[in-house]
C-alpha cells in the first residue's frame, strides 16, 4: 500500500513539473505563430527573451517559439517535417547558409526592407530578410602583453606561436567564416596560410563555445571572435580588457536573417514579426545577439563604442562555402 | 518441458521489445535516410578519407581503453584485497566522473592544465616565470582526457569483478611457492580476462564517438573522428543523408566490435564467494594511502577546478555572482536553472528507475535462458555516438504529428533509456549470475510459482546490483546532453544543456556553478550506490 | 498400488544411458544408491520436475504428473548445498511453503518443526549464521513444512563432515518414521544408505542394477557389482572350483569364512595353503588378508593370525554364485 501510496505521489509531482512548464503554451481562439530559431536565440538569456514579449504585447499574437540547436538545425527541421511542418517563420538564418533554405521559403517585401543598409541584403528576392550581422575578427587581452597583429599574415609569424586560438570551419559557423575570410581576404595563398597556422595556432576548437572558453580563460591570448565580442565585456563584466581587431584585410561578415515559410497558415502574423524585428525589435537582437543592426538608423549604447565596424567586408555564399570545405579538408588534414 | 514454465522468457520479453523497439527506431530512422537521395551511401564506405578517420579513430580510442584498462589494474587488484578507511570515498569519487559530460572534462581540464591553468600558475609562481609544461593541444592531451574520463570505468568494473570472485586459487599458488607477481599474472589475470576485455570494449566505445575533447584538447584539425564528421555533415553540410551513411558506417563498425569480443559471452559462473576483505594494517596500510593519494591527485583537480571556479573569477576574486545569477532565476519554467534541475532530476530518475528494472527483467532472464544474444541486443545501443542518436531521434521527432512539451519529454525519456539500458544490464549481471538457479527451484517444490521466486527470492538478492546500476544509469542521464539537445526542441532544458547555454553566453562561472551542482548530485547518488556492499551471502 | 511410480525414464548422457523404471510404495524410505556419475541425482531431478531432460512417465498415487508444472506437485526436495533463500530468516524460510495456513498456526508449526529438527528457537535466525548442520536441518523443516506427498533428498550429507553425518541421518529417520513421509534419498555412501532405508535401489551407469532391503541386498546379491557395492568380500573364480558350471565366480562374505586348523565338514568348501599378507585388528575382531592362488581373500578371525600360511574354510551354503563382471 505505501509503496503505491508513493508511486502516486511521484507521478503527481512528475506531471505538475512537466504541466508547469507546458503552462506557457497556446491558448485556443488566438492569433498564433510558430517561430523556429536557434538556441542561444531562444532561452532567458537570448534574444527572445526581450524579442518574443514585447511582439506578444504589441500585436496581441501568441508566439510559440521553438528552439533547435544551431541555425542549420532549424532549416533540417523544416526540410525533414515536411509539409507537416507548423512553422511559420524561421530565424537565425546566416548568409553562408541561406542557399540552403531558400527552397523553404516565400518571399516578403516588407517596406521596412529600405530601412536596411544595401550591402546586407543578399537576397535580393527577400526570401530571407535580414535583421542583424557582425564581421568577423580578433579578438585579443590587452593584458596580455604581447603585440597587437594588424593583418591576416602577421597571425603566422613566430611570435604568436601558440597564442593564438583558431575555431575548426567543419564544426562552427565561426570557423566557416574565418576559412571563407581567409579566402576572401588572402586569394590563392589561403591555404598555405591555414597550413602555417595549424601548427602555429595554440589550437583549433571545435566550437565558438569551447574556442571563447579557452580564451577567456587564459590559455591564448588571441582568439577568432566577432567584432562586437568586446560590448558584452563593456557592459556585463565592466572592463575594457578585450579588444577587437581591425585587420587591413578586411573583414568577413555574417548576415543574419529570418524568412517566412512556403505553404504557411499565418501569412499575416509571419508579416507582421518580420516588420517587428526590421523596427523596434533592433536594439534588442543587437544587444542579446551582440550584433549589428541592419537599420543603419537605430543608436547603440555607448559599449558599441568598443565595437569597431570594418570598412572593407566580404561576404559569402554557402555554395562557396561547401566547396572551400572541400578544398580546406584536402589540404589540411589529408 | 521447461522447468521454468517459459516464465523468465515472458519476464524479460516485454522489457526487450521496449529497449529494441526505442533503439531500432532511431537507428532504423538513420538507416533508412542513409538511402535516401542525396547520400551515397557507397561513396562514404569506399572513400578513403572515411577509412582515414577511421583509423584515426580507432588508434586513440585503442590507445584510450588499453591505458584505462591497464592503468586500473594494479589499483582494483588492491582495492578488491584490502578495506581501509576512505576506500568506498575514492571508489565513490572516482565513480562520480562518470557522469561528467565532455565539456566540463574539457573547462575542468583547461582550468586545471592549461597553459593559464592551475599546474602551470604554480609552476611559474615557484620557478619564477621559467618552468611552464605545454600538457594539452596535443594527441597526448586526447588520451589524458580519455583515461580520466574512462579510468573510474575500468577501475569499478575490474574492481567489483574482483571483489566477488574467491581468492582461493590464488592462496593456493601463494602456498605453493609462487609470488605475487607470478600469482597475479598465472591465477588472477585469466579469472578477470573476460571483464578486462569487456571494460577494454566499453571504454573503446566510449571513446570511439568522442569529438568535443578530440578536437578542443587535440589542438590540431587533423584530429578529428568519424563522429566529427557526422557532426559536421549533419549541423555545417546541412546533409542528413550524407551524415546518415557515415553514422551507419560507424555503427557498423562499432557493432562488429561488440560481436567479435563476443560481448555476450557468458562469464564463469561464480556462485560461492569466500572473498573477505582484510583489513589493511602495516606497509599494507601505507600502500592504501599511497594509492589513495595517487588517485585522489589524479582524479580529483580538474573536478576541484570547476569547484574554484564556481566561486572564483578568473582573476582569483571571490565571487557568489554565478550562485546569485542561478538563484535568481529560479522560478519554474524552461530554461531556468531550477527548472534545469528538476528537469534533469525528473529525467535520471525515470531512466534509472524504468531502466533498472526493465535490465533486472533482461538480466535475470538472459542468464535463466543461457541466452547470450538478449545480452547482445541490449548492448547494441553502445554502438551509436550520441550525435548519431540525436540525429535518428531528430529524424523520428521530425515525423511525429503532434508536438509539445510532454512528448518532448517522453522523447527525451526514450532516448536516455537507450543510452542507459545497457550499463543497466551490464552491472545487474553479474548479480543475476550469483544466483544459483536451484533457489527459485527449490521455491517451486515449495509450492511457489515462477514470479513469486523471482520476486520473493532472487530479486532481493539483486538488490545491491540494482542499487548500482541505479546510481551508474542515474549519473549517465545527468549528463547525457548530445541527444537531448536534439529532442529538446528547447522545452525541455536540462543541467548540461544549461552548461552550453551559459557558456555560449560568455558565463563561465555559472557553467561551473551548474557543474558544480552536478557533481554534487552524480556524487551523492554514488554514495548511495555504494554503501550496502553484498548484504546476502549466496550460500 | 504402488505410491511412486516411474515408467521408462530415459536420458543419454556422455558416457552412458540412463533408463530406468521402478516404483515405491507409500510411506516406505527408500534409498537410491550408486557411485558418483550414475545418474541418481539427475533422476531425482526429474521427479520433482525440475529437469527437464528425462524423458518418460511419472504416476503419484495414481496420477500422472508428467506434465504437471513443479510448483503443483507437491513434491519437496531437500538439496546438497540446503538452497536456503539468502534474503529470509530461518523462520519466513520454512514457513515459505505454508500455504493457506493462518499466521498464528505458521508460527505454531514452525516451532514445532524447529523443535523436531533440535534447533528450537532458531526461528528469528539469519541464515547465513547458520553452520552446515544447521543449515541442512532447517533445509528439511522447510521441506516438510510444505506438506508435501514425497520427499526427495538429493545427497542432502555431502557438504557435512564425518560425525555430522550419522547424527543427522538418524535425524532423518526419526522424522520419517514420526511424520510416515515417503522418502526417496539418494547417496553415494553405503553405510548411510544400511542404516537408514527400509529399500535400497542400487544404479550403475544409469540402469537398475538391483532393488531390495538391505538385508537382501547384502545376503543375496543378484550381481558382482552389488555383492562388492554392499560390502566386503572374496571372489574365487570358477575354474578353480567347478561348482556351479553355470556361473563363473564364487563370492563370500569375510565373516563368512573362517581360519582353522582341523578336519573339514562335508559342508565346507576349503582353500588350502593361502598365504596371510597382512592384518587389521578392527576392535572386535581382525580382518585378515590373505593370497590364494593370486587372487585376495578378505576372513574375519577372533584370533590374531599365528602362522604365515592358513586354510581357509567357507560353508557351502554362504557361497554365492555369480556371473565375473
Amino acid at each position: 500500500m505505501k509503496k503505491v501510496l508513493s508511486v502516486i505521489a511521484v507521478l503527481i509531482i512528475a506531471a505538475g513539473i512537466i504541466f508547469a512548464q507546458s503552462v506557457n503554451e497556446q491558448k485556443s481562439g488566438q492569433r498564433t505563430l510558430t517561430v523556429y530559431a536557434y538556441d542561444t536565440f531562444c532561452g532567458d538569456w537570448g534574444a527572445a527573451g526581450s524579442v518574443i514579449p514585447a511582439f506578444e504585447e504589441t500585436t496581441g499574437i501568441k508566439v510559440n517559439l521553438v528552439a533547435s540547436g544551431a541555425a542549420v538545425e532549424v532549416i533540417n527541421k523544416v526540410r525533414l517535417e515536411g509539409k507537416n511542418t507548423s512553422c511559420d517563420v524561421i530565424l537565425g538564418i546566416s548568409d553562408d547558409i541561406a542557399d540552403k533554405a531558400y527552397d523553404l521559403l516565400e518571399s516578403y517585401d516588407s517596406p521596412y526592407i529600405k530601412t536596411i543598409d544595401e550591402r546586407y541584403v543578399f537576397d535580393a528576392q527577400n526570401r530571407l530578410i535580414p535583421y542583424d550581422y557582425g564581421a568577423f575578427a580578433f579578438v585579443y587581452d590587452t593584458e596580455s602583453g604581447i603585440q597587437p597583429p594588424t593583418c591576416l599574415a602577421d597571425l603566422t609569424k613566430d611570435e604568436y606561436k601558440d597564442k593564438v586560438i583558431l575555431i575548426d570551419p567543419r564544426t562552427s559557423s565561426v570557423g566557416t567564416g574565418l576559412m571563407m575570410w581567409t579566402y576572401n581576404a588572402l586569394g590563392d595563398s589561403w591555404l598555405s596560410w591555414w597550413k602555417t597556422m595549424t601548427e602555429n595556432a595554440l589550437t583549433t576548437a571545435s566550437g565558438w563555445s569551447s574556442g571563447y572558453g579557452l580564451f577567456t580563460e587564459g590559455e591564448a591570448p588571441i582568439v577568432i571572435s566577432y567584432t562586437t565580442s568586446p560590448v558584452y565585456h563593456v557592459m556585463w563584466e565592466n572592463t575594457t580588457r578585450y579588444q577587437a581587431l581591425l585587420f587591413s584585410d578586411g573583414h568577413e561578415t555574417t548576415i543574419e536573417a529570418a524568412g517566412i515559410v512556403k505553404g504557411t497558415k499565418h501569412r499575416a502574423e509571419a508579416e507582421a514579426f518580420i516588420d517587428f524585428l526590421l523596427t523596434e525589435a533592433q536594439i534588442d537582437l543587437a544587444n542579446a545577439n551582440s550584433m549589428y543592426p541592419v537599420n543603419s538608423t537605430i543608436e547603440l549604447p555607448a559599449a558599441y563604442d568598443y565595437a569597431p565596424v570594418p570598412e572593407r567586408i566580404f561576404t559569402g555564399s554557402s555554395d562557396q562555402a561547401s566547396e572551400l570545405l572541400t578544398l580546406w579538408t584536402d589540404a589540411i588534414v589529408k | 518441458m521447461d522447468k521454468h514454465d517459459g516464465f523468465y522468457k515472458r519476464m524479460a520479453l516485454p522489457a526487450l521489445i521496449i529497449t529494441t523497439v526505442v533503439f531500432i527506431l532511431p537507428v532504423g530512422a538513420v538507416f533508412l535516410r542513409s538511402f535516401s537521395s542525396g547520400s551515397n551511401l557507397n561513396q562514404t564506405f569506399t572513400d578513403p578519407y572515411t577509412w582515414r578517420l577511421l583509423a584515426f579513430t580507432v588508434w586513440e580510442s585503442f590507445l584510450s581503453a588499453l591505458i584505462s584498462v591497464l592503468l586500473a589494474i594494479p589499483f582494483s587488484v588492491f582495492f578488491s584485497r584490502y578495506t581501509f578507511f576512505g576506500r568506498k570515498a575514492i571508489l565513490t569519487m572516482s565513480d562520480a566522473a562518470f557522469a561528467l559530460p565532455a565539456i566540463l572534462a574539457v573547462l575542468g581540464f583547461v582550468i586545471y592544465y592549461g597553459n593559464n591553468g592551475m599546474v602551470n600558475n604554480a609552476l611559474k609562481a615557484i620557478s619564477g616565470g621559467r618552468w611552464s609544461v605545454k600538457i594539452l593541444y596535443s594527441f597526448k592531451a586526447i588520451i589524458l582526457a580519455h583515461v580520466y574520463l574512462n579510468f573510474p570505468v575500468a577501475f569499478s568494473l575490474i574492481t567489483s569483478s574482483l571483489s566477488s570472485m574467491p581468492d582461493v586459487e590464488e592462496k593456493a599458488s601463494r602456498l605453493l611457492g609462487a609470488s605475487g607477481i607470478r600469482t597475479f599474472f598465472r591465477i588472477t589475470v585469466p579469472k578477470i580476462s573476460g571483464t578486462i576485455l569487456a571494460t577494454f570494449t566499453l571504454i573503446f566505445l566510449f571513446c570511439f564517438p568522442s569529438f568535443l575533447i578530440v578536437m578542443s584538447l587535440g589542438g590540431n584539425p587533423r584530429f578529428f573522428t568519424i563522429e566529427a564528421e557526422i557532426y559536421k555533415r549533419t549541423y555545417t553540410d546541412v546533409n542528413p543523408a550524407g551524415s546518415a551513411s557515415l553514422a551507419i558506417f560507424s555503427f557498423l563498425v562499432m557493432a562488429l566490435l561488440l560481436v567479435a569480443t563476443g560481448y555476450g559471452r557468458d562469464e564463469r559462473r561464480v556462485r560461492r564467494s569466500t572473498h573477505v576483505l582484510i583489513k589493511a594494517t602495516g606497509k599494507r596500510l601505507a600502500a592504501a594511502v599511497a594509492l589513495c593519494i595517487v588517485i585522489f591527485i589524479f582524479m580529483a583537480p580538474p573536478m576541484l577546478a570547476i569547484l574554484y571556479r564556481a566561486f572564483f573569477t578568473r582573476d582569483g576574486v571571490f565571487t557568489l555572482k554565478a550562485w546569485a545569477d542561478i538563484a535568481a532565476r529560479s522560478r519554474l519554467g524552461t530554461g531556468t536553472s531550477l527548472g534545469a534541475v528538476l528537469n534533469s532530476l525528473l529525467i535520471a530518475s525515470g531512466s534509472a528507475i524504468i531502466s533498472v528494472n526493465m535490465a533486472s527483467a533482461i538480466a535475470m532472464g538472459s542468464v535463466r535462458t543461457g541466452s547470450r544474444f538478449t545480452t547482445l541486443l541490449t548492448s547494441l545501443p553502445m554502438a551509436i555516438g550520441s550525435v548519431s542518436m540525436g540525429l535518428g531521434f531528430s529524424f523520428i521527432a521530425a515525423r511525429m504529428p503532434l508536438r509539445n512539451t510532454v512528448i518532448s519529454y517522453l522523447l527525451v525519456l526514450a532516448a536516455h533509456v537507450v543510452v542507459v539500458m545497457p550499463f543497466a544490464v551490464r552491472s545487474i549481471l553479474p548479480g543475476a549470475r550469483r544466483i544459483p538457479e536451484r533457489l527459485p527451484l527449490a521455491a517451486k517444490t515449495l509450492g511457489g510459482d515462477s514470479r513469486e521466486a523471482y520476486r520473493l527470492i532472487e530479486r532481493p538478492l539483486l538488490k545491491p546490483y540494482r542499487r548500482r546500476a541505479f546510481a551508474f544509469s542515474f549519473a549517465l542521464s545527468l549528463g547525457e546532453v548530445n541527444a537531448t539537445l536534439a529532442l529538446s526542441e528547447g522545452r525541455v532544458t536540462t543541467i548540461p544543456i544549461l552548461i552550453y547555454k551559459m557558456i555560449n553566453q560568455y558565463n563561465y562561472q555559472g557553467a561551473a556553478a551548474l557543474a558544480v551542482i552536478l557533481l554534487t548530485i552524480a556524487i551523492t547518488m554514488f554514495a548511495i550506490g555504494e554503501t550496502g556492499g553484498d548484504e546476502y551471502a549466496v550460500s | 498400488m504402488p505410491y511412486l511410480e516411474c515408467r521408462n525414464l530415459k536420458r543419454v548422457f556422455q558416457h552412458f544411458t540412463l533408463d530406468i523404471s521402478f516404483s515405491m510404495e507409500k510411506g516406505e524410505l527408500l534409498c537410491i544408491l550408486g557411485p558418483s556419475g550414475s545418474g541418481k541425482s539427475t533422476l531425482l531431478s526429474a521427479i520433482a520436475g525440475i529437469d527437464s531432460s528425462v524423458s518418460g512417465q511419472f504416476l503419484l498415487d495414481g496420477k500422472d504428473i508428467t506434465s504437471i508444472p513443479v510448483q503443483k506437485r507437491r513434491i519437496g526436495m531437500v538439496f546438497q548445498d540446503f538452497s536456503l533463500f539468502p534474503s529470509m530468516n530461518v523462520e519466513k524460510n520454512i514457513q515459505y511453503g505454508m500455504r493457506d495456513v493462518p499466521a498464528e498456526e505458521k508460527e505454531r508449526q514452525t516451532e514445532k518443526l524447529l523443535e523436531m529438527v533440535s534447533l528450537p528457537g532458531y526461528a528469528k535466525r539469519k541464515v547465513n549464521e547458520l553452520s552446515g548442520g544447521e543449515a541442512q536441518r532447517i533445509a528439511l523443516a522447510r521441506a516438510v513444512a510444505a506438506k508435501p506427498q514425497i520427499l526427495l533428498l538429493d545427497e542432502p550429507m555431502s557438504a557435512l563432515d564425518a560425525p555430522l553425518r550419522k547424527r543427522l541421518r538418524s535425524t532423518i529417520r526419526q522424522i520419517h518414521d514420526q511424520t510416515k513421509i515417503t522418502m526417496l534419498y539418494v547417496t553415494h555412501d553405503r553405510e548411510e544408505a544400511f542404516a537408514i532405508a527400509d529399500r535400497i535401489m542400487i544404479m550403475r551407469s544409469g540402469k537398475l542394477e538391483a532393488m531390495g532391503t538391505p538385508q537382501e541386498l547384502y545376503r543375496n546379491p543378484p550381481n558382482l557389482f552389488v555383492a562388492n557395492f554392499t560390502g566386503e568380500g572374496s571372489v574365487i573364480k570358477v575354474p578353480q572350483i567347478a561348482y556351479n558350471p553355470a556361473k563363473n565366480v564364487a563370492f563370500f562374505r569375510p565373516e563368512d569364512a573362517v581360519i582353522k586348523k582341523c578336519i573339514p565338514n562335508e559342508t565346507d568348501f576349503v582353500l588350502k595353503n593361502a598365504l596371510v599378507e597382512s592384518y587389521e585388528f578392527t576392535g572386535s575382531d581382525y580382518m585378515v588378508r590373505l593370497s590364494y592362488k593370486g587372487q585376495e581373500i578378505l576372513v574375519r578371525s577372533n584370533q590374531r593370525p599365528e602362522e604365515s600360511i592358513a586354510d581357509i574354510y567357507v560353508s557351502k551354503d554362504k557361497l554365492l554364485m555369480l556371473d565375473a563382471e
